[in-house]
């Protein structure tokens, strides 16, 4: 429990502490824990050509695309041939880092719950149902469509269909939507809200309206067109931007007393999540950097984790012009002049899947802590002089990874952070 | 327009998917509500999946609960076209 300033008015030991158990994983690099760890691993993108929609009208047309996907495999017949595809990868998600707890069935439904992030939501889908309503005319919408169209759909679908009967949340806060979800879940657990929290992200935001309004803000590469797997450079001096992704992913999040009696096993703690506002653009944040500090800090305190004990930390990294210099500065404000843990983009090889990537990169970073390593920022041979610190560039390195940041920053003007810990063999 | 061996098949698969259960449980149901559960969402699914897939226009919605009632509004649609 906190005051008013954030601060930790109940000593953290008091509080159950929110253990990860599971991973369930949809991305442009993998479907499934193992596939995205090797492909973490080796360092293998997932940026190829734009095929989803018809690139011709775009500067940019490249994108991180989920392209093993078979929504059969995972759901009924009839939800794999209806339901929006950022359903179909949250249900695909859900059920995936369940198998990977080793839950067959939950002991209590109502004291489980399923916080999802989304930004885009089902956007794609009621665009989609949009156009065909002025295309084809009134007849043609979708009688689902209103049980598909909002963004609700994409936690309750996944209640719906693994009997979760607990809180159900879709949490829509920009890029940190899923930072926040994970936080959130965090914090049911440790205030004894629910026993078990599926919490993560969902995005499948390659539709001609959401990708025609990031091209046109002229925040996506456009020179890579013919070398896609080049084309998200984090902290490069040659960086363009971001190269949009689609996936999702799911963390099973248990309390102590849940795991210990089902003998389940820890694979890391979510240990502080913080999330302030700068209340001030509708697009990147404010240059000094002071609320996005904040939000370091407070999931740091949270945590109680000095900046020191940091080992890794997985970049929110985007490769646009604007964030990587900023957040290099605010890393290095948080953490010290003297301290220099790895710090990685992801995004350069699943690329940036809006409101579901703090998920990923949660995952990713459960997977590092896991398998000891830490995972490359791609196409990082000439970093831009703002950008000086460890970047891991190119290749992963074999490190233990005991306590690892994980930084969120969104439109709106939104900072949230992680703090992910290595479990103590199941405390 | 397809035949009457494969329209009943088509909707056999339509009507199983859409409830989630075995074909053989459609092809001996008496009552589409009473016996398999469908809902007024599922008849609506399956009348614009029939609009969709097949081309046809209901001038009216159906009433849809047997198997031979949707054959027979299809046969209807397809006499007023032939006319």
């Amino acid at each position: 429990l906190y005051d008013d300033d954030g601060v930790v008015v109940l000593a953290s030991d008091a509080m159950r502490r929110a253990w990860v158990t599971g991973i369930g994983c949809v991305t442009p690099i993998g479907t499934g824990v193992e596939a995205f760890t090797e492909s973490l691993r080796k360092g293998r993108p997932g940026i190829g050509p734009l095929t989803l929609i018809d690139p011709r009208p775009y500067a940019c047309r490249v994108a991180a695309e989920v392209r093993d996907f078979v929504p059969e495999d995972h759901m009924p017949l009839r939800e794999a041939r209806s339901s929006p595809r950022v359903v179909q990868f949250a249900v695909a998600a859900a059920r995936m880092a369940r198998q990977h707890a080793g839950i067959s069935r939950w002991r209590d439904p109502s004291r489980v719950a399923i916080l999802l992030g989304s930004s885009i939501g089902s956007l794609t889908y009621s665009g989609a149902q949009l156009a065909i309503f002025l295309e084809r005319g009134i007849r043609k919408v979708h009688p689902s469509f209103p049980a598909f169209g909002h963004s609700g759909v994409i936690a309750s679908e996944c209640a719906i269909q693994l009997g979760i009967r607990g809180q159900v949340l879709t949490i829509s806060s920009a890029c940190t939507s899923s930072a926040d979800a994970i936080g959130w879940g965090r914090d049911l657990i440790a205030g004894g809200i629910a026993d078990v929290v599926l919490c993560g992200g969902a995005e499948a935001p390659l539709s001609p309206i959401v990708f025609a309004s990031f091209d046109r803000l002229g925040m996506m590469p456009s020179s890579f067109n013919d070398s896609p797997e080049a084309a998200c450079r984090p902290f490069a001096a040659d960086r363009e931007g971001m190269v949009m992704g689609e996936g999702a992913a799911v963390l099973i999040l248990e309390s102590d007393d849940h795991v210990r009696e089902r003998g389940g096993r820890p694979l890391a703690e979510v240990a502080g999540h913080g999330a302030t506002c700068d209340a001030d653009s509708h697009f990147t944040q404010k240059q000094d950097g002071e609320d996005a500090m904040l939000a370091i800090r407070l999931a740091l305190e949270r945590a109680g984790v000095a900046a020191e004990q940091i080992d890794y930390v997985n970049a929110h990294g985007t490769a646009t012009p604007q964030n990587d210099p900023f957040e290099t500065r605010v890393l290095r404000a948080v953490l010290g002049p003297a301290h220099r843990p790895f710090v990685s983009s992801t995004k350069s090889m699943v690329g940036h899947l809006l409101g579901a990537c703090s998920a990923i990169e949660a995952a990713a970073t459960v997977v590092a802590i896991q398998g000891a390593f830490v995972p490359p920022t791609l196409n990082l041979h000439h970093p831009d002089p703002e950008c000086d610190l460890d970047y891991v560039p190119n290749e992963a390195r074999s490190h233990s990874v005991e306590v690892a940041l994980s930084t969120s920053f969104g439109f709106g003007s939104r900072n949230a952070a992680l703090v992910l810990r290595r479990g103590d063999d199941g405390r | 327009m397809v035949g009457s061996d494969d329209l009943r098949r088509f909707l056999v698969r339509l009507i199983a998917i859409e409830l989630a259960i075995a074909e053989e449980k459609v092809l001996a149901a008496r009552s589409l509500r009473e016996d398999l559960g469908m809902d007024s969402i599922h008849a609506a699914n399956i009348l614009f999946a029939l609009e969709d897939e097949l081309g046809i226009e209901f001038l009216e919605i159906p009433r849809v609960d047997t198997l031979a009632g949707i054959e027979s509004a299809i046969r209807e649609w397809a006499a007023t076209r032939s006319t």
